[in-house]
């Protein structure tokens, strides 16, 4: 067959991407566009602003409710507590963009983990040592219960607990692997995967939001980041598993396992490599879901603590308000983003696809 | 086939139970207390003389005092049976002091001596001054704090040796205690009903949850299905001509207006169509306002449609927008794959009109893929959509899990999930069914090729 | 693009345009439409004694006696008059008090018997019994040690109280009294006086009296079963969308002036809109035609627009509640005087007043509301004034010694900083307070950090155990002239259970308020109540904000009034205005 050439316009892409190099130019810089602290001062008085100078938490209480383009030091108006909408929309994209993007790569990397080593292993492939296996268990559970027990609830260190938990998973899987070689269990990797999105497929997630989020005793932005992941892996696991599905039994991968090479290496360097294309798909029609889920929870005022201004927090105070360019501008932030990463997506697909 | 069919649907009981589990697990999380909830509906406000009465005949009736769960782990200084303590107080604390490694009876020796004591020395007139001091002893459950605290106290050498008796309590090694509560237990009186599909009824107003859920999912299926429904003709309609003309006028405008559309924050829209499209403030006032439903008892569910029917067109308006986006742009993928193939070529070749070519030859083939992606959609439309219903003002399932979650009434929410998840997985299990049974050559788990 | 699609576009949007462009339905006539917040969940005054469900059954069950709004005195109802305290000095219940009651003759249930002595007994009997939910009403009606019904009147009886105490009289006249005949149809509760009802030993294994219980505490009387002796009875309820009252035909009360026993429109009916953007825009086009707790934007943007403002009428009766935020007194950073003192200058309350609630609030300087008569008016309102904050904080000995622009003070031997943390929840006020309250403290060195929560967890885990700095809350009244200032002032309830939340102590104030409840005298007690106030004062244990104004809009369809009894309006006293036009022509 001929090559394909992509049979959509181009200009939307080009759009597309030039807005959303725009968002991320105005994420990264942020604390210079819009900040109450001077960026950098030479003596005392002289000092170089940013350009919006204040936060986006700043109260002015002499300038409440001001439309948008009637006053020349708030452009886009400020809220009933006098807050500069134009600073709040630079906050909020920085936040945006930091719980899409983190939230993409951490259930991004877990779920591709899970759906290539259930394509890969399938039913047979993986097998363990029995006796290893079970003493691996058995220190793993006991290892949970103390780990949990001093860091989480008696520390009170959840950092600590996590890096516990990942080092005692990486423990337990060390000795499965070494010790007791003789009997061998096979395990159904792609079983317990499939069961492990079927589990998670039925329950829904509006509860896995309300019931978890009250859950962590502050709100914070990660607390989001953790939440939204819990339910975004999933999608990852399925697409990577179909794909490596699909390559799996190509003859490159086929003479690599003939030339005796570990499973993580064909994995993660002959596997992996080869599905990046439509993972980058999901990736970013992900941050985009990410970046609306967020919005929706911080619409809905669970979430997200109350000093951090959003799109979402923005969009719902001028609902309650009922004053348009709280409503407009957010809004219109949210849209033109979601659109230029969908779009991104789709020429991404479009242009994989052959 | 038939063997095939009979395994997947038994897989499903597992996975049933795992979702109940995690669900119940995840609700003893949560913070609310639904005793404490009963007694706030019954009008009974903290600092009421009978608080403490009503919410002990609370706790005991809702079975909080029994075992969360047929086992427990937890270290072994650990009070066994903390779901006993009826008082909140002294179980609260009893939690905190525990929680800084002391042996529960020590705390428990603690608690009784400390409120012996404090009730002594405020009847104690000569000390009226301190009465301040003695009383905030009540309220301290950190260790550290506590010490300090004492030493100020009268009768402070009593007041440090019972403190100091408590710190002998600490403990820095432990073991873990794994316990066997027996069917006593909350998830066991919870799962055994819910089984049959029992669930009893709501703390928040009585009535029966069967009831309940029914009454809320009648409106979130009414609107999903329309939406699913309209999603479905539409966006077949549309992409199935932009995926046999691919790369045609009329491919490359739809895409950029299903692009818009698939990228509008729903919430957005319907704020926007509310503020602006409902009322005359704007002069625009095209669309009924929403959520006004004036239902009438003696007509027919779909009497009641009808006459509600102008005010279903801005929810499903918002619902289906997305949707048919990114339908179309699947159907559109697909009827593009299949034209590519090699019969579609060939009937091509014979002369056959376009619009033949699409209904007859491409249509029915790109159908078994839209038809199983429909039928993975349905799950979602018992659960309905929050925002659109909070917005619009409609009593479906959405609302109904955000408020029973608010005001703790578990009973409901585990309905809900529980109901969700069995439709969710046995859709699951017929998609994967019927499409094994449309499609023959696609392997599944059990006959991988080795 | 062929026919068939250009054919199923232009179907589909000629439908949609069709069905949108429908009308909304207006109300007729003699319909009152009436937007709530939420679902009552259930109608039962003393089962569920909540705001939303008291919206509705005010009109279906009756007390004996009720406030007047206006004069804030008890007013009888369905009895003759309010009866008058009468000490008892002989006999089992010596040193009590006992009141003499009697019920109106034309008082009628609506299968037409006479309302009499039995219902209130079984009303106090269902109350009493450990097992029914109402458990509020219980702490006060098990003072009510006997009820004598005269042999000769059945409708006369003799409540006697054990001991005297200040809410006796309310606790004998202000309960919805129940039809015995509809409530107890097994007649389970007859066989027990009224002291054994209480006693669970002598009614354990009565099965007729547990299935009495049963039923009563059960859904049918709360949903279904409705009835009462007000002038409306209860129709239909659709959960979570609407709740239909209508007039009762040959209504016993129609004759008698009473605000409460009047019939206005023909049929109210509820309808829940938890949204107020949604209602709003009901509002707007007729659909419904009141709304309550208009929030104060929507209130303001509404009265301005001169097209639509023509449509309505704007109330703002006052309400017996008032906000503050609560300052834990016993925390080390706060437990000095002069500390809480420059706290309360750091809120600019009078802006407050004027943005966030458009000036309809009156500002208040205790812990009594502002239209009482025991109010003490002669202290002054705390002044907004920086500067005076930052002198009283240095006096207190708070300096910024390690420059990091927090003051801080060793306490203890430990330096402490000035960081306090406020918890809200979801309340938009108590956000937007939370964050002014944070700048301005920003101002003198103090930091404070917002904690977003959900209400209860901040009962529970931090009003109740006392680990808080600041916490802003509403304090909701009844409209009785004496207000209880033991639960929330007095140092024996600072404890786990009690409601001192503020750990607030001192001595003088409590030896006042045990003193009130005991005083006879009218004067005498509202000089003790102005003295406590001005003690309280003095100690700034708390921020008194203000007192809010209800901000009602009810179409100009109806003529109506407000009153100052929650929720606000009697939607029994409105009158159609285009029916009394009609009249008059």
């Amino acid at each position: 067959m001929k090559p394909h050439i992509s049979s959509l316009p181009v200009i939307p892409y080009r759009i597309a991407a030039i807005l959303l190099s725009l968002y991320v130019a105005i994420g990264l810089l942020s604390p210079w566009l819009a900040s109450k602290e001077p960026i950098v001062c030479f003596g005392n008085q002289n000092c170089i602003n940013a350009l919006i100078p204040y936060d986006a938490s700043t109260l002015h209480t002499d300038r409440k409710n001001i439309p948008t383009f009637t006053d020349s030091r708030h452009i886009l108006g400020t809220d009933i507590l006098g807050r500069d909408v134009a600073a709040g929309l630079i906050s909020g994209t920085r936040k945006s963009l930091w719980i899409g993007l983190a939230t993409a790569i951490l259930s991004g990397f877990f779920g591709c983990w899970l759906g290539i080593s259930a394509a890969y292993f399938g039913d047979q492939k993986y097998r363990v040592n029995r006796v290893g296996f079970c003493i691996a268990i058995l220190i793993f559970l006991i290892g949970m219960f103390y780990i949990s027990f001093e860091w989480l609830i008696f520390g009170q260190s959840q950092l600590k607990w996590g890096i516990g938990s990942l080092a005692l998973i990486a423990g337990c899987y060390w000795l499965s692997r070494n010790i007791g070689r003789k009997r061998q269990w096979t395990v159904n990797v792609d079983l317990l995967v499939s069961k492990m999105i079927e589990v998670r497929k039925s329950i829904p997630s509006l509860f896995l939001l309300l019931a978890i989020l009250p859950v962590f005793t502050t709100r914070s932005i990660v607390n989001v980041i953790i939440v939204l992941s819990l339910f975004l892996w999933s999608y990852f696991a399925q697409y990577a598993r179909a794909e490596t599905m699909r390559i799996r039994s190509e003859n490159y991968i086929r003479r690599a396992e003939m030339l005796g090479l570990g499973n993580w290496t064909i994995m993660w360097k002959h596997i992996f490599p080869n599905i990046i294309p439509t993972l980058m798909v999901v990736f970013c029609f992900s941050v985009a879901a990410c970046i609306l889920a967020e919005s929706s929870i911080s619409f809905l005022g669970i979430g997200l603590a109350i000093d951090d201004i959003t799109w979402g927090t923005m969009l719902s105070e001028g609902r309650k308000t009922l004053v348009w360019w709280m409503v407009v501008w957010p809004g219109l932030a949210i849209f033109v983003l979601v659109w230029s990463l969908n779009t991104i997506a789709s020429y991404l697909q479009e242009k994989y696809r052959n | 086939m038939v063997n095939y069919a009979i395994k997947r649907l038994l897989y499903v009981l597992p996975t049933l139970l795992i979702v109940m589990l995690m669900v119940f697990l995840l609700s003893k999380a949560h913070r609310n207390d639904p005793a404490e909830a009963k007694c706030r509906l019954e009008g009974i406000t903290p600092g009421h003389v009978n608080e403490n009465r009503e919410y002990a005949k609370h706790y005991t009736d809702l079975g909080l005092n029994k075992a969360a769960f047929y086992v427990s782990i937890a270290p072994d200084f650990y009070h066994p049976h903390i779901n006993n303590i009826v008082d909140r107080t002294l179980r609260q604390q009893m939690i905190a002091f525990e929680d800084q490694k002391i042996q529960y009876r020590y705390i428990e020796h603690y608690l009784a001596q400390r409120d012996a004591l404090i009730r002594k020395q405020l009847a104690d007139t000569t000390l009226q001054n301190n009465h301040a001091a003695i009383s905030k002893t009540q309220f301290i459950t950190n260790i550290f704090t506590l010490s300090d605290h004492v030493k100020s106290l009268p009768a402070s050498t009593e007041w440090v040796e019972m403190v100091s008796t408590l710190k002998k309590g600490q403990t820095t090694y432990y073991l873990p205690r794994l316990q066997w509560h027996g069917t006593a237990n909350q998830f066991h009186q919870w799962a055994k009903k819910a089984i049959i599909f029992e669930f009893g009824t709501s703390i928040e107003d009585g009535q029966s949850i069967a009831m309940k859920v029914k009454s809320a999912l009648k409106w979130t299926l009414l609107l999903s299905f329309i939406s699913l429904l309209l999603t479905a003709i539409i966006s077949i309609l549309s992409g199935s001509y932009s995926g046999f003309y691919a790369g045609s006028w009329w491919d490359k405008i739809s895409h950029i207006f299903w692009m818009v559309l698939y990228s509008i924050p729903s919430f957005w829209l319907a704020s926007m169509l509310i503020m602006y499209c409902t009322s005359d403030i704007y002069g625009l006032h095209i669309f009924a306002s929403p959520g006004n439903w004036m239902i009438d008892d003696k007509k027919s569910f779909l009497g009641q449609v009808l006459a509600s029917s102008s005010q279903l067109i801005l929810p499903i308006l918002c619902l289906v927008v997305n949707d048919i986006a990114f339908f179309s742009r699947l159907t559109r993928n697909n009827v593009r794959s299949q034209k590519a193939e090699l019969f579609t070529t060939m009937a091509m070749a014979r002369g056959i009109k376009d619009r033949d070519i699409l209904w007859r030859y491409v249509m029915p083939n790109s159908l078994i893929a839209l038809v199983t992606f429909l039928i993975g959609m349905i799950p979602a439309c018992f659960s309905g959509a929050l925002i659109i219903e909070i917005v619009f003002n409609i009593p479906g399932m959405g609302q109904l899990m955000f408020d029973s979650i608010q005001h703790a009434d578990w009973q409901v929410v585990f309905a809900i999930v529980l109901i969700i998840a069995v439709v969710t997985i046995i859709t699951m299990a017929i998609g994967d069914v019927l499409y094994m049974w449309l499609n023959p050559k696609i392997t599944n788990y059990d006959e991988t090729p080795h | 693009m062929t026919i068939l699609t250009r054919l199923t576009f232009f179907l589909v949007s000629l439908t949609l345009v069709i069905c949108g462009c429908k009308t909304d339905p207006k109300s007729t006539a003699n319909e009152l439409h009436i937007r709530i917040k939420k679902d009552p969940e259930r109608i039962n005054p003393l089962i569920s004694p909540n705001p939303t469900s008291r919206e509705i059954y005010q009109y279906i069950h009756l007390s004996l006696a009720d406030y007047d709004p206006n004069t804030y005195e008890l007013m009888p109802i369905l009895i003759k008059s309010i009866p008058t305290e009468i000490a008892i000095d002989s006999g089992k219940y010596k040193g009590g008090i006992c009141f003499d009651i009697e019920i109106r003759e034309e008082a009628k249930w609506d299968d037409g018997s006479p309302i009499t002595a039995e219902d209130y007994l079984f009303t106090v009997k269902a109350i009493n019994h450990p097992a029914t939910n109402t458990g509020k009403y219980r702490e006060l009606t098990e003072n009510i040690k006997d009820v004598i019904i005269d042999p000769s009147n059945k409708r006369k009886f003799r409540v006697i109280f054990g001991q005297d105490y200040l809410l006796a009289l309310e606790t004998a006249i202000n309960i919805e009294v129940y039809q015995k005949s509809f409530y107890d149809t097994r007649k389970s509760t007859d066989k027990y006086a009224l002291a054994d009802i209480i006693d669970t030993l002598k009614t354990q294994g009565d099965t007729v009296l547990a299935a009495f219980v049963a039923d009563f505490n059960g859904n049918d009387y709360s949903r279904t079963k409705i009835q009462g002796a007000g002038p409306y009875k209860f129709v239909s309820w659709q959960t979570d969308q609407t709740i239909v009252l209508e007039k009762k035909e040959n209504y016993w009360g129609a004759n008698i002036k009473i605000p409460v026993l009047q019939q206005g429109p023909q049929k109210m009916i509820f309808h829940v809109v938890p949204d107020e953007v949604t209602a709003f825009a009901q509002l707007q086009n007729g659909s419904v035609d009141m709304m309550t707790e208009v929030s104060p934007d929507k209130f303001a943007s509404l009265q301005k627009d001169t097209k639509l403002s023509d449509r309505f009428s704007f109330y703002n009766p006052v309400l017996t509640k008032y906000y503050m935020i609560n300052i834990n007194n016993g925390d080390p950073k706060l437990s000095d005087k002069r500390v809480r003192k420059a706290l309360n200058h750091l809120l600019n309350i009078d802006d407050i007043v004027k943005n966030l609630e458009n000036g309809q609030a009156t500002r208040l300087v205790g812990p009594i509301h502002p239209i009482k008569k025991t109010y003490n008016d002669a202290l002054k309102l705390i002044t907004y004034d920086v500067d005076a904050a930052k002198a009283l904080l240095a006096e207190a000995g708070w300096s910024d010694s390690n420059k990091n622009g927090i003051v801080d003070k060793k306490i203890d031997g430990k330096v402490t900083e000035m960081v306090l943390d406020i918890y809200i929840s979801g309340q938009e006020l108590g956000k937007r307070v939370a964050l002014m309250m944070k700048e301005n403290a920003a101002k003198v060195g103090i930091t404070i950090n917002v904690v977003e929560k959900d209400f209860k967890a901040i009962k529970a885990e931090n009003l109740k155990t006392r680990q808080y700095h600041l916490v802003p809350s509403v304090v909701s009244q009844d409209m009785q002239p004496w207000d209880d200032l033991s639960g929330r002032w007095h140092s024996s309830s600072d404890t786990p259970s009690g409601s001192n939340e503020n750990s607030y102590r001192n001595p003088v104030v409590d030896q006042l308020i045990d003193k009130v409840l005991i005083s006879k005298n009218e004067t005498e007690r509202i000089a003790i109540y102005r003295e406590i106030q001005k003690l309280i004062y003095d100690d700034y244990p708390a921020i008194f904000l203000y007192a809010p104004q209800e901000r009602i809009v009810i179409n100009k369809k109806w003529n109506a009034t407000s009153t100052a009894k929650r929720p606000g309006y009697l939607a029994n006293t409105f009158t159609s205005a285009g029916a009394a036009v009609g009249q008059s022509k």
